[in-house]
């Protein structure tokens, strides 16, 4: 367990320095840069702000100074707000934008699974049908339409919850559909697809010839099976969903990291691109891990030795 | 003696997209107290779909249009679903095909057999279910059970999988085991090993067997008594011994004449049975076989021959021999406006 461990957080390591090597590459390789005005600071200023942030250093001097502050978790100072580092906004941020995340990814897992097993179950029928038909819509339409329709409807037609902010448990609910429309839609169709496939399996028949009640063919035989490939998805969801969405915090007036985060690619925020996108990396890579220990939980197949 | 297993006029079909397919078109048969019964016939002869309406155990778009299938003279097709559960493994239990498939890959194999005891006795502990067990994992040959005991489906080969299927159907002691073609995804040596397994623990546990196959030679090895299927039909029926010495469908014939090793006469030469079996969808307009039939006649087209008993046991279902028995006598007029299969008698 503990070479296993130890495997892998060396690999994420690696993986996260070559992710943060091509995000400086591409960074640097779109024009412009964070004093860049139209109208053009006096020379002198320029020389002076790009001094006072290393800018005029060679790019691997700035690459490895970089590296050198990240070993220390000092993501830098950002270069669009005097005095605030990207430590802060990160501190600030997440955890707005992890709570909502948190809460979206709780109701994804208590509706998606129970809605996929169901419509499986009823595989054909008119319930199937129903829940099939939201969740295609459910992948199909963006977010900010779903976002906007539940706005329209909810908050300015029926005035049942507030348009913004993060205050009540009411103010969840529109953020949370919203936000976690498209992997709950996803993962409800991921887990029917998938506890359907294993239905048919030949042991489904050998369970039932056993004189198995259905429940317990479905509970015993084919739930675990079934829940693997949705398991594989939710790193990524859960990732996805705990760094905030620049979409829903926008549109739903959320100090979350998402909104951040593009705002800073916008204005060539180095240190924050840099900052943001090296905690999103860590994060993945950390999901990814304990999705791994999960498939060691559940699929005694799979041995660390 | 009664018969303990009865399947009565039995009709399967599946609902599918482009219409009604007819696997199992009347089948009649009674298996009796510890006997081995073959069931012989190609794929799409009807014989696993007609295995599988015994237990219930057919896809979600298979219908039993008609027909009955008895358990001691009880018709296991009014029982409820409760009820049906407590025949299943208990009294009738089930060997499929494919071991490498039919075990859940997620789950130990003791644990996968112990389910099957525990079902059925609720009363017992886990202890003693896990004695049981081991028990079972030794009567099917499976060495160190106590080490196999805990491992999972992946680390065991095709030939002990298919022991631990036995092992789950033998759990019970049911009175019937149905074996749906149990040696056909395993090599032949294995093949031998599990026949010769399948036999001493039949002698043992005086169960009946219907054995499904395509392999005559499994079921010379094997079976006291064959049932041959075409077409979802059956088509011969005879004592083993009969049935080898004196094969009379041209059917039956012809799956003798493509096995190696009986006919010693021909050189080591196989003859297939030209074409493929019918397409199960609608109905047929004559014998089934007739399409592939050396020996088939004007009336073999166009009728389907009813069920001949040529003595009490040996029963056959061709044109050929009706007429040599000369039960009927059918003129060309009278074939096309005769109610097939029937009033052949009057």
């Amino acid at each position: 367990m503990l070479k296993f461990a130890g495997k892998r957080v060396g690999m994420m390591i690696i993986s996260l320095f070559i992710i943060i090597l091509i995000t400086f590459i591409m960074m640097h390789a779109v024009p412009g840069g964070p004093f860049t005005r139209e109208r053009e600071l006096p020379e002198k200023v320029e020389k002076a702000l790009n001094e006072k942030y290393k800018l005029d250093d060679s790019l691997p001097e700035q690459f490895f100074d970089y590296i050198k502050g990240l070993v220390r978790f000092d993501l830098g100072p950002s270069f669009k707000y005097q005095g605030i580092t990207v430590n802060d906004f990160i501190e600030n941020g997440f955890p707005i934008s992890a709570k909502l995340g948190g809460v979206t990814l709780v109701f994804i897992l208590l509706s998606a699974i129970p809605l996929g097993i169901w419509s499986a179950l009823k595989n054909g029928r008119w319930q199937d049908g129903a829940i099939m038909l939201i969740a295609t819509l459910g992948v199909t339409i963006p977010s900010f339409i779903v976002a906007t329709l539940l706005l329209y409807l909810f908050s300015y037609q029926l005035n049942i919850f507030p348009t913004y902010g993060l205050e009540s448990w009411q103010s969840y609910v529109l953020p949370v559909l919203a936000l976690g429309g498209y992997s709950m839609a996803f993962i409800a169709r991921l887990m029917r697809s998938s506890l359907l496939e294993v239905m048919g399996q030949d042991y489904i028949r050998t369970a039932r010839s056993k004189g198995l009640s259905e429940t317990q063919v479905v509970v015993k035989h084919g739930l675990r099976n079934a829940l693997i490939p949705v398991i594989t998805i939710l790193g990524p969801t859960v990732a996805n969903l705990l760094t905030g969405s620049f979409v829903i915090e926008k549109i739903f007036a959320i100090p979350g990291m998402g909104v951040y985060f593009v705002d800073s690619v916008g204005q060539r925020d180095y240190t924050a691109i840099m900052g943001i996108t090296v905690f999103y990396a860590t994060f993945l890579l950390v999901m990814t891990f304990i999705v791994d220990l999960f498939y060691l939980m559940i699929d005694p197949r799979i041995k660390l030795d | 003696m009664e018969p303990i297993l009865q399947v009565k006029n039995l009709r399967t079909s599946f609902m599918t997209a482009n219409g009604e397919v007819q696997a199992v078109r009347g089948v009649d048969f009674d298996l009796y107290p510890g006997e081995i019964v073959g069931v012989v016939g190609e794929s799409g002869s009807g014989k696993s779909v007609m295995s599988m309406s015994i237990l219930n155990l057919l896809a979600d778009n298979a219908v039993i249009k008609d027909g009955d299938i008895l358990y001691w003279g009880n018709s296991l097709l009014n029982f409820s679903k409760k009820e049906i559960r407590k025949i299943r493994g208990k009294e009738i239990a089930m060997v499929f095909q494919d071991p490498m498939s039919s075990l859940n890959p997620l789950m130990s194999i003791g644990k996968q057999i112990g389910e099957m005891i525990a079902v059925h006795n609720p009363e017992l502990s886990k202890l003693e279910i896990k004695v049981q067990v081991l028990d079972l994992l030794k009567k099917v040959r499976i060495p160190e059970p106590e080490k196999r005991f805990n491992q999972l489906p992946n680390e065991f080969s095709g030939g002990m999988r298919q022991r631990v299927m036995i092992a789950i159907a033998l759990a019970c002691a049911p009175s019937v085991l149905i074996a749906d073609e149990p040696t056909t995804a395993l090599d032949v040596t294995i093949q031998d090993q599990i026949l010769k397994l399948l036999r001493s623990l039949q002698e043992e546990m005086q169960m009946s067997i219907l054995f499904i196959t395509h392999d005559l030679g499994v079921v010379a090895e094997t079976c006291t008594r064959v049932i041959v299927m075409y077409g979802g039909m059956i088509m011969e029926e005879a004592a083993i011994d009969d049935l080898f010495e004196q094969p009379i469908h041209p059917y039956t014939k012809g799956l003798m004449k493509s096995m190696p090793s009986i006919n010693q006469d021909r050189k080591g030469e196989l003859e297939p049975i030209p074409g493929s079996p019918p397409d199960m969808l609608g109905d047929f307009a004559g014998c089934p076989f007739a399409p592939r039939c050396k020996e088939a006649r004007r009336i073999c087209g166009k009728l389907l021959p009813p069920e001949v008993y040529l003595d009490p046991t040996h029963r056959v279902r061709c044109w050929l021999v009706t007429e040599q028995a000369k039960q009927i006598k059918i003129s060309q007029d009278e074939v096309l406006t005769n109610n097939a299969g029937r009033g052949n008698n009057a």
